[in-house]
Order: C-alpha cells, then sequence, then structure tokens
C-alpha cells in the first residue's frame, strides 16, 4: 500500500511539473522548464500565438543567434530571475559574477538575449560592453573584440577631422591613448612609493614593552611624581596667600582643558602623517611640566612615601596591561578613532582620551 | 546602439572610427549626439560630424564660451532633416542666418533651446515658427531682441502645439505679444515671464482663461502685476473646473508653481485667494511651489497643510506650555 501511495505521488508530481521543447539551430533539442522557459518574451509568445513547445515533435525553433552554450547560460540566468524570493542585493551579486566572461562570448550572449527580446539580459551585457568600450582607441577596441582594420588611414582620421584640418582634432585619439599610458606609468610610480614606505614591523611584545615605560619614560614619570610631591609639601609647609595657594594648584593640575585640545589636535596630525612609524599607535605622553630634569633626586624622600609610589606605578603599569587588548581592539577599527594623550593626574589617576575624528573626546578615568 | 547610447558622446566617435561596420551602424543609427563636451573646436567639430550622422533626432551644443558660428547651423540645416531637439544655448555668435537655415531645414523641430543668443531678431525668430509648426517647447530666455511682440504674435499664430515658453528677462514682452500667445496656444502648460518688466494684469487674466492646461507660471519681478491678476487665476480654476467635468479633467489640474516674487503690489487676500484654488501650490518648506520671496506684505499666505499644521499645533500645545 505505501509502495502505490508514493507512485501516484511520484506519477502525480512529473505530470504536474510541465516543460517545453527548445530546437536550437544546430538541430539540438532540449527539455526546459516552463516557468523558466516563459521567462523570456520570445519563447512565451511562442507558446501563447502558436501552442508551439509542448511535444518534442512541436519543439520551438530559436533564432539562429541562439546556439547551445549561449542558451545555457540564457537558461541559467532565467532559472535564478523569475524565483520571487531573491532580495535585490542577491540579484546584483548573481548579476555581477554572472557576467564574469570573455569579450567574445559576452557578444554572443547579448545578442542572443536581443533575439529571445530578454530586456533585463540585454541590459546588463550591454552596461557590460559598454564598460569595456568606454575610454578605449579605435586600435584597442579592434584589438579588444578582434575587429578588422578595414578602414584607411583618411576614414579613421575623419570622424575627428574637421575643415581647418586642426591637429588638436585630428589626433585626439592618439592623444587619448597617451595619456592613459601616463597615468598608468604614473600609478606604477605610486605603487612603487607605497611599497617603500617604513612598515612599523615590532612584534606585539616589543610595543607593550614600549607602551610600559620599558624606554625609560615610566621611570622618568615617578621622578616628576616625586618631584611633585616633594614640592607640594613644601608648599604646604610654607605659610602663603590663597591666592598664591591656588596659583600652585593649577600649576599642579596635570593638563588644563586648553592643553588638551592642541594635544588632540597634535596627535591627529602625527597619526595622519604617512611616514609615521607610530602611526596606529596611541600617542602616549605627558606633559611638559613632568618632564625629567636633571639634577631632580628624589633621595630626600622617606622609604614609605617611595614604597607608596612604586606601589602607584606598578598599579598603573599593571591596569595599562590589562587593559591592552581592549585598547588594540579599538586600535584595529581603522584611522577613523584614534586614541590621545594618556596623562597622570597629581593624585596618580589615568586620564585616557579617545576620540572619533572630528567628534567630541570622551574621557574614560581610572584612579 | 543599444549598447552605444550608454557611453559618452567622445566614445561613440571614437567607436565610429573603428571598423565601416561600426561606422555605418553609427552613421546611420544614432538618434542622439552631445558636443558640450567640446571646449574649443565646437564649430569645427559640427562642421565635420553633423553631415555623418544622418539620422539625428537630438543635438546638444550648448557652450560655455561661444564657439558656434553660422556655417555650422546650415551644415545642422541642411544634413540633419530628422531633427526634433535643438539646443544652442549661449551661442553669442549666430546671427539670423541660422534662424532661417533652421526654419528652411528642420521642420519637425519640437524642442528649441536658443537661450542667450541675442543677436537674434524678432523677425528671424517669426519666420522661423511660421516654418516649425511642431514646437512644443520654446526656450527664449535672454533672447531681447528676438523676444518681442511681433515674435511671440507669429508663435501664437503658427505654433499651437506649444506647451512651454520661457521668455526670463525679455524686457520688450509686452501685453499684445502674452495675450496673442495665449489665445493661440491653448496647451501652454509652463510660461516664464521673469523679468518681463512691461506686462500687466491683462496677460495674467488672458493666460488664466486661455490656458486650462496652466501648470507652472513665473512672474518674478513683473511690478505691474496687481491683485486683478491673482483672483484672475484663482477664478479660473472653477472655470477649468466646470470644463473638466465635461471632459473629464481630474481635480489634480491647475497651478502647481507660481513665482510671484517681488511684486510688491500684491495683497494677502488676492494671494491666499490663488492658494486656496489651487491645493498644488504649497509655501511648506517642504514642497515650495508658491514663492513669494521679496514680498514682505504676503507672509500671512500660507497653503493648506500649513494651515492645518499650525490649527494641530494650536489644539494640542506642546506639554511644557
Amino acid at each position: 500500500m505505501p509502495f502505490s501511495i508514493f507512485f501516484f505521488f511520484f506519477f502525480f508530481f512529473f505530470k504536474m511539473k510541465s516543460y517545453i521543447w527548445l530546437q536550437t539551430v544546430d538541430g539540438s533539442i532540449q527539455q526546459v522548464e516552463e516557468e523558466v522557459a516563459m521567462f523570456c518574451p520570445m519563447i512565451c509568445q511562442e507558446v501563447l500565438q502558436t501552442g508551439m513547445g509542448s511535444s518534442k515533435n512541436y519543439a520551438i525553433s530559436l533564432p539562429q543567434r541562439v546556439n547551445p552554450a549561449i542558451l545555457g547560460l540564457i537558461l541559467d540566468y532565467c532559472r535564478f530571475h523569475q524565483v520571487p524570493g531573491h532580495s535585490n542585493k542577491e540579484r546584483k551579486t548573481f548579476d555581477e559574477k554572472f557576467i564574469r566572461m570573455d569579450t567574445k562570448k559576452l557578444c554572443e550572449l547579448t545578442s542572443a538575449a536581443d533575439s529571445l527580446q530578454l530586456k533585463p539580459l540585454v541590459d546588463l551585457t550591454s552596461r557590460a560592453l559598454a564598460r569595456i568600450i568606454e575610454g578605449k582607441t579605435p586600435e584597442e577596441i579592434r584589438e579588444t573584440f578582434h575587429l578588422p582594420d578595414d578602414l584607411t588611414e583618411e576614414e579613421k582620421l575623419e570622424p575627428l577631422r574637421n575643415i581647418t584640418d586642426d591637429p588638436r582634432i585630428r589626433l585626439l585619439n592618439r592623444l587619448y591613448a597617451r595619456k592613459r599610458k601616463e597615468l598608468k606609468e604614473r600609478k606604477k610610480l605610486k605603487d612603487v612609493e607605497v611599497e617603500e614606505e617604513p612598515k612599523d614591523e615590532r612584534s606585539v611584545e616589543d610595543l607593550l614593552s614600549f607602551i610600559n615605560g620599558a624606554d625609560g619614560d615610566m621611570k622618568g614619570t615617578r621622578t616628576n611624581k616625586n618631584k611633585k610631591k616633594n614640592r607640594r609639601r613644601k608648599d604646604h609647609a610654607k605659610d602663603l596667600s590663597s591666592k598664591n595657594e591656588n596659583e600652585n594648584d593649577k600649576d599642579l593640575n596635570p593638563l588644563p582643558s586648553a592643553y588638551h585640545n592642541v594635544y588632540f589636535d597634535n596627535a591627529l596630525e602625527a597619526s595622519a602623517s604617512k611616514h609615521s612609524r607610530m602611526q596606529n599607535l596611541p600617542a602616549i605622553s605627558f606633559s611638559p611640566k613632568f618632564e625629567f630634569i636633571d639634577g631632580d633626586v628624589d633621595d630626600d624622600l622617606d622609604p614609605a612615601m617611595k614604597e607608596e609610589l612604586d606601589r602607584e606605578v606598578e598599579d598603573f603599569a599593571r591596569r595599562l596591561n590589562s587593559d591592552w587588548p581592549e585598547r588594540m581592539q579599538i586600535l584595529s577599527l581603522g584611522q577613523d578613532r584614534r586614541l590621545v594623550p594618556i596623562s597622570i593626574n597629581s593624585n596618580g589617576s589615568t586620564h585616557l582620551y579617545t576620540a572619533l575624528a572630528g567628534n567630541s573626546i570622551s574621557k574614560v578615568s581610572g584612579s | 546602439m543599444q549598447i552605444l547610447s550608454l557611453v559618452d558622446d567622445q566614445t561613440v566617435i571614437t567607436a565610429s572610427g573603428v571598423c565601416r561596420g561600426w561606422r555605418d551602424a553609427i552613421y546611420f543609427g544614432l538618434a542622439r549626439l552631445s558636443l558640450s563636451w567640446c571646449s574649443k573646436s565646437m564649430n569645427n567639430l559640427v562642421l565635420s560630424l553633423v553631415p555623418k550622422f544622418v539620422k539625428l533626432q537630438t543635438l546638444i551644443l550648448r557652450q560655455d564660451k561661444p564657439q558656434l558660428e553660422d556655417n555650422a547651423v546650415e551644415t545642422i540645416a541642411k544634413c540633419c532633416h530628422e531633427l526634433q531637439i535643438l539646443d544652442l544655448s549661449k551661442s553669442f555668435k549666430l546671427t539670423d542666418h541660422s534662424l532661417y537655415e533652421l526654419a528652411l531645414g528642420c521642420r519637425d523641430l519640437t524642442k528649441l533651446n536658443i537661450s542667450g543668443c541675442s543677436a537674434f531678431s524678432d523677425n528671424a525668430l517669426a519666420y522661423l515658427a511660421s516654418f516649425c509648426r511642431k514646437l512644443k517647447v520654446l526656450n527664449l530666455c535672454g533672447c531681447v531682441r528676438a523676444a518681442s511682440d511681433t515674435a511671440l504674435q507669429a508663435i501664437g499664430q503658427y505654433c499651437n502645439q506649444l506647451q512651454s515658453l520661457n521668455l526670463g528677462w525679455c524686457d520688450n514682452v509686452g501685453d499684445v505679444g502674452v495675450t496673442t500667445l495665449a489665445y493661440g496656444c491653448p496647451d501652454l502648460r509652463i510660461v516664464d515671464l521673469c523679468g518681463c518688466v512691461r506686462i500687466t494684469d491683462d496677460s495674467v487674466i488672458a493666460l488664466a482663461t486661455r490656458c486650462p492646461h496652466l501648470r507652472s507660471l513665473g512672474l518674478y519681478y513683473c511690478k505691474n502685476i496687481t491683485d486683478r491678476a491673482m483672483y484672475s487665476l484663482a477664478h479660473s480654476k472653477v472655470n477649468n473646473r466646470m470644463w473638466g467635468s465635461v471632459k473629464g479633467g481630474n481635480d489634480e489640474d491647475g497651478l502647481r508653481t507660481l513665482n510671484i516674487s517681488q511684486c510688491t503690489a500684491l495683497t494677502p487676500s488676492a494671494v491666499q485667494a490663488v492658494c486656496d484654488s489651487f491645493p498644488s501650490l504649497h509655501t511648506c518648506s517642504g514642497r515650495h511651489s508658491l514663492i513669494m520671496s521679496g514680498c514682505l506684505n504676503l507672509t500671512s499666505v500660507h497653503c493648506a497643510c500649513a494651515v492645518h499644521a499650525h490649527r494641530a499645533f494650536t489644539t494640542f500645545p506642546h506639554p511644557a506650555h
């Protein structure tokens, strides 16, 4: 019993799915799904008007320009496009891949699609051919399409000749060719220059050590901090007027807002520079106020204070290391997003300034 | 030819020098050509190319610097008998001889742009109108000598299919010419009279009563226009609606663009009447089609949607109020 049901459905399915018979110029006959074949207006017209195509004996004779190979391509196109479910993006992608073929085949396809009145395919192939032709000299067009060079020298110049025999017009085609050559050469030169640009080939470990201050930057910072603490202690000891105290506080403030803006601009300029080795790295630097000054020694600090400062610096380094993967992720977002100076406050907290170029600066603080 | 219709005109000309097959296909198949890209030798190019392209229907010869001379237009007239669209704008060097030649050679012209061709006379334009009777679009902007009442009377008499006419800054145009035009060309849809300082209400009344399909009217700087003209336009909608019910016209007919900038004699009530009569006229920012710049006394005029928006705003005040 189940076998008979299966057989019934099998038979029913094949009965329902109707086909159209098509005959190409070489005499070969193909059986094509009706909905695919009917996508071609010429075939559709033939079926509706004459009733042809229903059997092998009454196959629809296709125009001379439609050979079996090209018919296969056309049917592939129809199979995809007659399905209503595809998005515009899918159709576009299919079309782009579909027309990737040699010029000869593209010409044959255009001609065949035209004879089958398949307008969307004619438009598609025509656009592709137009792109091939545009900007070429007659010589290049002849080469591309394997056309005969059957015009005399006089006839070749005729389209661009004028009554006064203006040499500018007469040699317009040749000028185009020369210009294109020059452009190609320039492009080659540019490519060579780009290749010669210095590249940052340091490993992640090297970069990490650079950021963590292995080059001595952190030491400098520590000294600055010690110096500042020392200076602050001395300031507190002195009996100064409130005005002077305010001024000192201002001095200790790591980066005034105006300074941040200038710094941000400089960082953007630096990152935009083509030949900078540090093009894609965050600019990590400190306020000039904190620069290491020779002769400043923190020997007079008591050991407890020194230990506390060491701990603070280590803590900062650890935080920097833990932030590193996140920071790398930000960097990988591209050049639009740039990390701009990390400054160290007098209280040991950090300000990390990140910005989208041209947008407002967002401030991430850590203490 | 479909492939060549997708490439620029320089490529088409280049392609005609590839081989005999391509050359013949282009020479006998090309219907549209633009030489506006040619900045130096357009005249010579026309002289050498146009005789080959015998099936041309559209020829665009706009120039930034005047290059075309009468011999080029003469060649066009003698070779392109199927020409329908011709753009000769800014051809300062052309004289009446060009118009006489075009009149005899290109009788199928439907669109002619001779804006900025200041050397043409009204007699030559009248002669052209008497031969090119299929004209539907005519741009005479800046043709101060050519666009006179005499020329407009000839256009009104012969070019009965005219649908669009630009008379911008033709300050010799008067009521006689515009009135004759309105009577002779009932199919007029676009009329630009910007800067025609001599015209009065009579011209607008003639257009309002005689041109039921009028969609766009430019009256910029027409200082003599008064409320009488506006009420005539507003009233024309009623008349046209009666005709529409007989002929099966739709409610969307009527003015869609009206420029009355610098028409300082107009009052708000008259302009509001026009605005109320034609729903397609808008003062709201998104669909600005009733242009009233320079008329400080007309700030109270609003289209229906602006009024609705205002009402909605006053009915449901902002929660902060």
